[in-house]
């Protein structure tokens, strides 16, 4: 009987390791997802069927007539009066109306930094994202400089009223108000245009400046991204 | 005898799972024409494009039984995705081409339309044209033109039908992995006094980027990766490759659970996209956490 098992595995053992092993590596070829990436795109297997449509030439009609409907409320969506893109990433502007660009150029954005106040409180320096509006127009603005523009220069901030808050040369001829405090408007420091180095506002160069601020009226879309 | 018997029994039972495995992984996703089988519309749309095809129905069309309409409610993929080879109609191989391409791109516009109506930055691919753009309210923020695309082959091999039902909706972004920030903040303590102020450096050492590689991963299991075009060097591309190690390791741990549980994961369509590294850093940090995406192919 002994010798009966011993040449039953002799006879069968060859075949059952090559097939555990060939379902093994069949497993795993199977359940990997980068050999499915590869498998199921073999076009013999998977050659796509041409579907039947019906009424096809009716449906082509549909889909283009849907085409232009969708097309056009898109056009809608354009703003009629001109509007600015601000790129914070690479410090640039676009200005454009709804068929063209007026002007490009380059300007200043947040620096992304956090300020650690003396008691700890933390005040970080971004510009924000998003869609804004022209709020307020101002020629010749005065700046009414918050707590942090003192703390920054290792000063204590004064009172509310205190004439030192008021600061006429640092915003520029111009400053276009886009609301929660933030405004395009110019910089004393006109090297430092392309770097991010402001504390939220957008900076621009004094000709850049002057074309948009005569360009914009208030209302107008500000897209910061 | 009996040795003989447990034989033909293993064997029998190795041949069973297989058959199982088989019909799971290939003979299904053929049968269906769909390899994602959680590509499927919402509910809404899968019955208004039922009507629509319903109306669209002749007169003396044959009608489907009960039980396929039933199935259709039930948005069953499978149902879905079958195609209508049981009428009598034949298109022309170009008319289906035109068909489709429009519906593409209808599609496309259909999502831009509806994403125009949200407060939120979102990104349009057309790997058609080849340009991926930022858009808000309906208006191109961004555009960057995309120096190369791959798509991999579980995306190519979609039936059209599946494909169109697979980008019919904006794909919402699950997570991200990246070698650089979406927000790099440095941290800076007040100065105590005006002269410790005055130390600080006058002209701001403009920051460097690290070189980018960016893996989003969008509900309905698709993977978008932005590299960039510029080669990597040195630290960079040793980040690089960390990261693409990570995920490479997360994918086997994932096949070895699929293993051991003998259930795969429906297939992750990857599409990789080579930018200028200007445009991918921009890109990227102009996305919202919940981005969503129009993709058009």
């Amino acid at each position: 009987m002994e010798t009966e098992e011993k040449s039953w595995f002799r006879k069968y053992l060859p075949w059952i390791i090559p097939v555990l092993l060939c379902f093994w590596i069949y497993t795993i070829i199977m359940y990997t997802p980068a050999y499915q990436n590869v498998a199921f795109g073999v076009k013999s297997w998977f050659a796509p069927t041409a579907l039947n449509v019906r009424n096809i030439d009716k449906q082509i009609q549909n889909s283009k007539s849907n085409i232009a409907q969708l097309q056009s409320k898109l056009n809608d969506l354009m703003p009629e009066k001109p509007y600015i893109l601000v790129n914070t990433t690479e410090n640039r502007f676009v200005l454009r109306n709804s068929v063209d660009t007026i002007r490009t150029g380059m300007c200043s954005t947040g620096k992304d930094e956090i300020l650690i106040y003396p008691n700890g409180t933390r005040k970080p320096f971004k510009t924000p994202k998003g869609l804004f509006t022209v709020q307020l127009k101002r020629k010749d603005p005065v700046w009414t400089k918050p707590d942090w523009a003192f703390i920054e220069e290792g000063l204590k901030p004064p009172s509310a009223r205190s004439a030192d808050r008021y600061d006429e040369a640092t915003l520029g001829k111009y400053a276009l108000n886009i609301g929660d405090g933030y405004m395009l408007h110019g910089t004393l420091y006109q090297r430092f245009l392309g770097l991010p180095v402001t504390h939220g506002c957008v900076r621009l160069g004094d000709a850049d400046l002057e074309v948009i601020f005569n360009t914009l009226d208030k209302g107008a879309k500000v897209f910061i991204y | 005898m009996a040795k003989k018997s447990l034989f033909w029994l293993v064997t029998s039972i190795l041949v069973l799972i297989t058959v199982y495995i088989l019909t799971t992984t290939v003979i299904l996703p053929v049968a269906t024409k769909n390899p994602l089988p959680e590509a499927v519309l919402p509910k809404a749309e899968v019955k208004r494009d039922n009507n629509a095809k319903k109306s669209e129905k002749p007169d003396n069309a044959p009608k489907k039984s009960g039980k396929t309409d039933k199935g259709a409610k039930k948005a069953d993929p499978k149902v879905q995705n079958k195609p209508a080879s049981e009428g009598s109609v034949s298109n022309s191989k170009d008319d289906l081409t035109k068909y489709f391409e429009l519906k593409k791109a209808e599609t496309m516009l259909r999502s831009r339309y509806s994403l125009s109506s949200e407060d939120s930055i979102y990104l349009v691919l057309d790997l058609i044209t080849k340009v991926a753009t930022l858009e808000m309210k309906g208006i191109p923020l961004h555009d960057s033109k995309i120096k190369k695309v791959w798509i991999s082959n579980s995306i190519r091999m979609f039936h059209t039908e599946a494909l169109l039902q697979w980008i019919a909706q904006p794909f919402v972004l699950k997570n991200v992995n990246s070698t650089i920030e979406r927000v790099q903040f440095l941290v800076k303590n007040a100065p105590k006094d005006t002269i410790e102020a005055n130390k600080t450096e006058a002209i701001p050492a403009p920051r460097r980027t690290e070189d980018v590689y960016i893996v989003l991963n969008f509900e309905r299991n698709l993977q978008l990766v932005i590299q960039q075009a510029e080669i990597s060097e040195g630290a960079d591309k040793a980040r690089i490759d960390s990261l693409k190690n990570n995920l490479l390791k997360k994918e086997t741990e994932k096949s070895l659970k699929a293993l051991s549980s003998f259930k795969r994961d429906a297939i992750t369509p990857k599409i990789i996209i080579t930018l200028p590294k200007s445009d991918a850093v921009t890109l990227y940090r102009a996305l919202p956490q919940k981005l969503k995406m129009v993709l058009r192919m």
